[in-house]
């Protein structure tokens, strides 16, 4: 079983950018990868999509394990900061 | 005590780079300074790296850095090797830890590099070695420090304004005035000002060295892109059309949000460009905007505005191509493009501005020329001009008269003959007439008549011929030594890098600077010396001087990264040891 905390849970998507940060959609809050808490689950590889955080990018489920066994970061999806758009060079 | 520092932010795209830079630049101005700001964004969306380059003190990028404020470790590895010496290096501490090859977003080809020059390293062991001032700050510690204020705040959003504010601080603005700089980008800047807080605290007991206040003055902060949508607004522009493109768009939506003019997004360039010019033959004052690619699709139209004699203004804004290019990057490489656009004999005035200025001053004359000439004008600028942000004066801005319109008459020709080529305009509907892209007389009737033909061939040149006449004391700006030892020539947005070259070589150079291309203006009196072209293409402007004049070499830039002051200074040098080619290379 994996450490319970957040970058393991499956309530928890790490930010697009700054994996150590992320949202829980529980609590519906900002939380730390390294946080934990008493509504802790297991993240479940029951998805079509998956987030790597190590790669930055998403993807598919067959290709969960493979990243897995480099040890890289999966979370079910990627947390977007709600304003990110006005970053982003509209042209 | 002058000031004159260059600086970078650099950090993913998307992630708040835009914000901090648009920050940095507030501030130094609000502090007096003259700043100019180069946005260098990756054409993904995001998360690959962008920065913002800023210089105070000056209107031109230099190189090496002073100071860089990196977001994440792939910052730092690209902007290693531009940092001078003894740089301020600001930084996330847990980014140190990083080796290039852990940077999922890193190009292989600058992985590449940073193997070949310091082995997959971690930055810690890179920098050991460094004399940088390096500042890492424990951004995870202080963003939790930041989230115990609100459960739900922007994360980018904070950990720029953390990063600037640091930077900011260490590099002498107080506290103030990084305040006001925050307060001025935000428009709900709380929880911003707090992360400033968060951050200066951090480093409140470092060294430092307060800058001492400059000249202030009440001068607008804009992008080329900006600029130059609201020097069309004051010319009293009447309708725009668009297709959105890179580095275009952003200068149509401002025109756009005005609420003030007609703003037509169309479904392809060949209808904006139709559009612009149906409003035109219909009395409206018309333009549209685009880059390469775009400029492409509306050559068709172009010819149709030459052949009936239909007054528009192509605003040209060049990026890096051929095709899609690096979309996002700068060059000068439409020049021959806009030149040569259209089929057939087409002539048409190409103007090109150096900076914002310019740009603002040449938008108005752009119309000015194409509705007394009822000709296609095209005006050429750059990537790097349209997202640079500088001061500009803000009485820059000239206003226009409504488009002048011929009396109504009884037997109006729309084509008539004239003696400087110039026939009668009244929008349609306020006369009988016909206009189509056919040959035609002068009532505008199709014909294939050799005589008539002829007759409007020599009438749509005698026009240009007559621009060039009016335009003979405007087309080109000369600085510098009046005896140099060589002579300089370059377009558009080389302008302040050899300006600034110039001034410190202190050697003999003259400068001539060419504003408008088409008509190409006669040089002959002015190339002194030997004759140096500068452009950001493979040697367009050199095909062009060789043709009416000559030229000695060249300097040219290819990488699509803005031109920088020290290697105009380089080039130049090469250039005076007999170096007939120089490629320059900056820029990352």
């Amino acid at each position: 079983m994996k450490e319970r905390k957040c970058a393991n849970c499956n309530n928890w998507s790490p930010h697009n950018l700054y994996s150590f940060v992320g949202y829980c959609y529980e609590k519906k809050k900002l939380s730390f990868s390294e946080y934990f808490c008493e509504l802790f689950i297991e993240l479940e590889l029951e998805e079509e999509f998956y987030w790597c955080g190590t790669c930055r990018s998403i993807i598919e489920s067959e290709e969960v394990k493979e990243h897995i066994s480099k040890r890289h970061r999966i979370s079910r999806r990627a947390f977007m900061d709600p304003d990110y758009r006005e970053e982003i060079y509209e042209g | 005590m002058k000031v004159d520092l260059s600086l970078a932010i650099g950090g993913f795209q998307g992630g708040g780079i835009e914000s901090a830079g648009q920050i940095a630049l507030r501030a130094f101005v609000l502090k007096g300074y003259e700043v100019f700001g180069s946005r260098e964004f990756h054409s993904n969306i995001i998360g690959a790296h962008s920065y913002y380059h800023i210089r105070v003190g000056g209107k031109a990028l230099r190189l090496p850095l002073d100071a860089l404020i990196a977001l994440d470790a792939e910052s730092i590895f690209t902007h290693l090797q531009s940092l001078s010496k003894e740089a301020l290096l600001i930084c996330d501490q847990y980014s140190l830890t990083t080796k290039a090859s852990e940077i999922p977003s890193m190009s292989k080809a600058l992985k590449r590099r940073i193997e070949q020059n310091y082995g997959d390293l971690s930055l810690n062991k890179i920098l050991t070695d460094q004399e940088l001032k390096i500042v890492a700050l424990p951004m995870r510690d202080l963003l939790k420090e930041l989230s115990h204020e609100r459960s739900m705040i922007s994360v980018s959003k904070a950990l720029n304004v953390m990063g600037i504010s640091a930077g900011l601080y260490l590099l002498g603005l107080n506290k103030e005035t990084i305040k006001k700089a925050i307060e001025g980008q935000f428009s709900n800047p709380g929880i911003n000002l707090k992360a400033m807080e968060i951050a200066i605290e951090k480093v409140k007991d470092l060294e430092r060295k307060e800058l001492p206040d400059g000249k202030k003055e009440d001068k607008l902060i804009l992008s080329g892109n900006e600029a130059v949508a609201m020097a069309k607004i004051s010319s009293g522009l009447d309708f725009l059309s668009f297709y959105p493109i890179t580095p275009a768009t952003d200068e149509t939506l401002f025109i756009e949000k005005s609420g003030k003019i007609i703003t037509v997004q169309a479904e392809d360039e060949i209808s904006a460009i139709g559009m612009a010019l149906g409003a035109s033959l219909a009395g409206l004052r018309a333009s549209t905007s685009t880059s390469g690619p775009g400029f492409s699709l509306m050559n068709e139209m172009v010819s149709f505005a030459v052949q009936a004699e239909i007054p528009i203004v192509i605003t040209l804004w060049m990026r890096s191509s051929p095709s899609t290019g690096i979309a996002t990057r700068t060059s000068q490489q439409d020049l021959l493009h806009a030149i040569f656009s259209g089929h057939g004999d087409t002539p048409k005035v190409v103007i090109a501005s150096g900076d914002h200025s310019e740009a603002i001053e040449d938008t108005a004359r752009a119309f000015e020329l194409a509705e007394k000439f009822q000709i296609p004008v095209i005006h050429l600028l750059d990537k790097f001009i349209a997202s640079a942000i500088t001061t500009v004066d803000k009485n820059a801005f000239r206003t226009l008269p409504k488009r002048d319109f011929s009396e109504n008459s009884d037997g109006y020709l729309r084509y008539k003959i004239t003696e400087d080529g110039i026939s009668p305009f009244l929008p349609i509907g306020r006369a009988t007439m016909i206009v189509s892209s056919l040959e035609h007389d002068e009532y505008g009737s199709a014909t294939e008549d050799p005589v008539d033909r002829e007759k409007m061939i020599l009438k749509r040149i005698k026009k240009l011929e007559k621009a060039s006449e009016v335009l003979s004391e405007e087309s080109y700006s000369v600085y510098g030594d009046h005896e140099p030892e060589i002579t300089i020539v370059s377009f558009g947005s080389t302008k302040n890098a050899i300006m600034e070259a110039i001034e410190e070589l202190k050697i003999p150079i003259k400068f001539v600077q060419l504003r408008i291309l088409s008509p190409f203006p006669d040089l002959s009196k002015e190339l002194v010396g030997k004759v140096l072209v500068i452009e950001s293409n493979a040697g367009q402007l050199s095909f062009l001087l060789k043709v009416h004049c000559r030229v000695d070499g060249t300097a040219k830039k290819l990488n699509a990264r803005p031109i920088y002051v020290d290697e105009v200074v380089k080039a130049i040098k090469a250039f005076m040891n007999g170096e007939k080619e120089v490629i320059m290379s900056e820029g990352v």
